[in-house]
């Protein structure tokens, strides 16, 4: 057998990405309105070695963060807190063509495979979870070790001016691993300070409880969450799937889905607070928690509660189209559907009980009754995600583009969905070595929204400068306008490509 | 008066290989205008598409402004009248997009950052090929016969002349060309566009015809300006490729996704 000639290929870019914060956005006292958030430095290459049929794929980057993390005389001695960095890897794959028939593909290995039509918010997107972690970079997925068979349906039809049926595409995947969205360093601030975990809170008995810790701490208790994350065990019974079905019929593109496996955001499954030793005897019964909270002070006491974060199982059935409108001059049209089906969630809830001090009537300890809950947070069934949008160019240098979203990303569950605009401009200067994009996001229920201009220079050959700001508003309360979605930003990056 | 003979003599025989190098009209010129300019211009687009399929490397040169000396490569891969691929090889920053144009409508773009294949709408075809002076619809002009009707202006000299003009119902933005067809190969050595304004905003001047080694004869240098600007572009053919039977999964979705 004649050896095959194998092509080696490579490309990557070295990036510098600075950020600070900006006044604004509701923040503790003790936090400067103006500090550093990131200095990321990245290397980046992905390299490609291919053959007849066969494909080799290495992406990997190397992620200096700039922030020492040395709080010990220990760290002082060790590297990587001095100087800390990060790997990250996009594609670690092998895949073979025309695998065991002409036109099937399959890829073994750690990859990203994003489905649906819609720009960056994606509900039938379910194999790879979301990279929460950047702002700036919404809608990025975390690459996952997965085995995708890809059968390309030879089968076309011509129509007297125009093709009727092309691109006719059955895919399967399996993900053995499940693997949970990466959140935003904020999104832990729900728990380090209690006054924003009601944000969060869904339940006609958890507000209730809320009101409790809440004159809890304003009579100077101390709330301490203890968060225990369970992802689904290893067992086979935990593997994912996903299937899909798509073709080109008509000029439209269009495709459905299935996905079994689970959702990437976590939700508490049980709250458990630890029981309060009271400083005194109160004068009201000990099982009116609310006239106990009201009177005694709480002053160097502290409520441990432990959490515990699970996933969802879900199945998701997704359908989407897009099509360009030629009767109004290529207008670009798409929309995305996601039907997520789930079981019964449920919601183990213990409060505190209150121990009364020793000496108390009749010189015996007695307990507060603690509270314990069983609260159905979601009813089995079936809640829908939408994103609908068009785009258009308006010239040869301004483009537009706009969708709605129903349902955000970190959004679950019938009770917990809201409306989004997401929308867009470019504008490209000097033949289109300045960009200057402009783009924002409006939640129709709270009115919080996010604004992100930025401007990109690209004067110079494999080299693009960026610079912008990430800026939230809204409400303390609100989806974008609360601390738990981190500060507004301004950034600087720079990046040369190889 | 025997030197000034001499130079006469001279300056004859210089100027006969110029006379001799005078080309000869193609030989189906005659019949060709006789059927009329639209036939003519199906005939020139024929010579223009003399393969069942091509690949050609092009280096993309950018003239004026600040981008002066700024280039492009790219592989791109010709099938038929309505299927076109690009595979860009530098700069840097463009290495591994790719692009698919099905039809008047269909365009697939990879941007291999986005690690996903996406549709872009046909309104994209009015922005500028990759900052040059092509727009998407400049470059999915394979048979302007297609699009166009066709009238003789002018047949004198080396070349013939036709204006073209937009057939009702087709989306391109220009609603007038004027080109000049040489005579002896029956090839478009030079195309006017004009708005639909009737103002002449675009020209575009082949150079370097050369007779490939398949047998097809195909211009090297391809130089376009826009006369609003002054800016030009210089398409440069690097490397050719005809009739390797390309195939149909060359301007497919799975092309394009086999390279994420």
């Amino acid at each position: 057998m004649a050896s095959a000639q194998v092509i080696f290929d490579y490309r990557g870019y070295i990036e510098s990405d600075l950020r600070f914060s900006i006044p604004g956005k509701d923040e503790p006292d003790d936090v400067s309105d103006f500090r550093f958030v990131r200095s990321d430095n990245t290397a980046r290459l992905t390299a490609t070695l291919s053959g007849d049929a066969v494909r080799a794929v290495a992406d990997l980057a190397v992620i200096f963060t700039g922030r020492p993390e040395t709080t010990t005389a220990d760290d002082l001695v060790n590297r990587s807190k001095v100087d800390p960095f990060r790997l990250e890897s996009d594609a670690l794959y092998v895949s073979i063509d025309d695998f065991i028939a002409p036109g099937m593909d399959l890829r073994l290995g750690r990859q990203i495979v994003r489905w649906g039509t819609a720009d960056m918010f994606n509900p039938t997107s379910s194999l790879n979870a979301y990279d929460f972690e950047d702002p700036l970079k919404f809608g990025e997925a975390v690459a996952t070790e997965m085995v995708s068979l890809t059968y390309n349906i030879p089968w076309s039809v011509e129509g007297e001016d125009s093709t009727i049926v092309d691109d006719v595409t059955l895919s399967v995947a399996v993900v053995p691993y499940f693997r949970p969205a990466l959140l935003p360093e904020s999104a832990l601030l729900a728990f380090s300070e209690p006054s924003l975990f009601n944000q969060f809170v869904d339940s006609a008995i958890l507000k209730g409880l809320l009101v409790e810790q809440d004159l809890f701490l304003a009579a100077g208790g101390k709330a301490v969450y203890d968060i225990d994350v369970q992802t689904p065990d290893l067992s086979v019974r935990n593997l994912q799937v996903g299937a899909r079905f798509g073709m080109s019929l008509l000029g439209v593109d269009w495709s459905i889905s299935y996905y079994r496996g689970f959702d990437d955001a976590p939700r508490a499954e049980t709250i458990v607070a630890g029981d309060i030793r009271l400083p005194k005897v109160p004068l009201a019964s000990p099982t009116d928690t609310v006239a106990v909270l009201k009177e005694l002070d709480f002053t160097g006491v502290t409520v441990d509660t432990h959490v515990t974060m699970t996933y969802p199982r879900v199945q998701v059935f997704g359908a989407d189209f897009s099509t360009s409108l030629d009767f109004l001059g290529g207008l670009g049209l798409w929309a995305e559907f996601a039907l997520t089906l789930h079981d019964d969630l449920y919601r183990y809830v213990r409060t505190s009980g209150a121990i009364l001090p020793v000496g108390g009537p009749n010189g015996t300890p007695v307990s507060g009754v603690a509270r314990e809950y069983l609260e159905l947070e979601a009813e089995a069934g079936p809640f829908w995600k939408l994103t609908v949008g068009t785009d258009y160019s308006l010239t040869a240098w301004w483009y537009v583009n706009i969708q709605y979203l129903h349902g955000f990303p970190d959004e679950f569950g019938e009770t917990n969905l809201n409306d989004y605009l997401v929308a867009g401009s470019d504008f490209k200067l000097f033949r289109d070595q300045m960009l200057i994009r402009l783009f924002a996001i409006l939640q129709f229920q709270d009115l919080s929204y996010v604004l992100y201009p930025q401007l990109t220079f690209d004067f110079w050959q494999n080299v693009d400068v960026s610079v912008g700001a990430f800026v939230f508003g809204g409400d303390s309360d609100s989806k974008f306008g609360s601390r738990v979605t981190g500060p507004s930003t301004v950034f600087l990056k720079g990046r040369y490509s190889f | 008066m025997k030197p000034f003979i001499c130079f006469a003599l001279l300056s004859y025989l210089i100027s006969i290989p110029a006379t001799l190098a005078a080309k000869e009209p193609d030989p189906k010129l005659a019949s060709l205008l006789q059927q009329g300019a639209q036939a003519l211009l199906v005939e020139a687009d024929s010579r223009h598409n003399n393969f069942k399929d091509q690949t050609i490397t092009v280096r993309m040169t950018l003239h004026g402004g600040a981008d002066e000396g700024k280039s492009i490569e790219f592989e791109s891969m010709t099938k038929g009248d309505d299927k076109r691929a690009f595979h860009f090889l530098s700069p840097a920053e463009m290495k591994g997009m790719g692009v698919v144009i099905r039809g008047k409508d269909e365009i697939y773009v990879r941007l291999p950052d986005m690690q996903k294949v996406r549709r872009v709408a046909a309104h994209a075809k009015r922005q500028s090929f990759q900052s040059s002076d092509w727009t998407f619809d400049d470059m999915g002009m394979i048979r302007l016969s297609n699009d166009f009707d066709a009238k003789l202006l002018d047949d004198k000299g080396e070349f013939v002349t036709l204006e073209l003009n937009r057939k009702p119902n087709v989306d391109l933005m220009y609603k007038k060309l004027v080109i000049a067809i040489r005579k002896d190969q029956l090839l478009i050595e030079k195309i006017e566009y004009f708005d639909d304004g009737g103002k002449k905003i675009k020209v575009q001047e082949r150079a370097g015809l050369k007779e490939e080694p398949a047998g097809n004869w195909m211009y090297r240098t391809i130089t376009l300006k826009d006369l609003t600007t002054g800016h030009s572009t210089v398409n440069e053919v690097l490397a050719v490729k005809v009739n390797s039977n390309l195939d149909d999964d060359t301007f497919s979705r799975r092309w394009l996704v086999r390279g994420l």
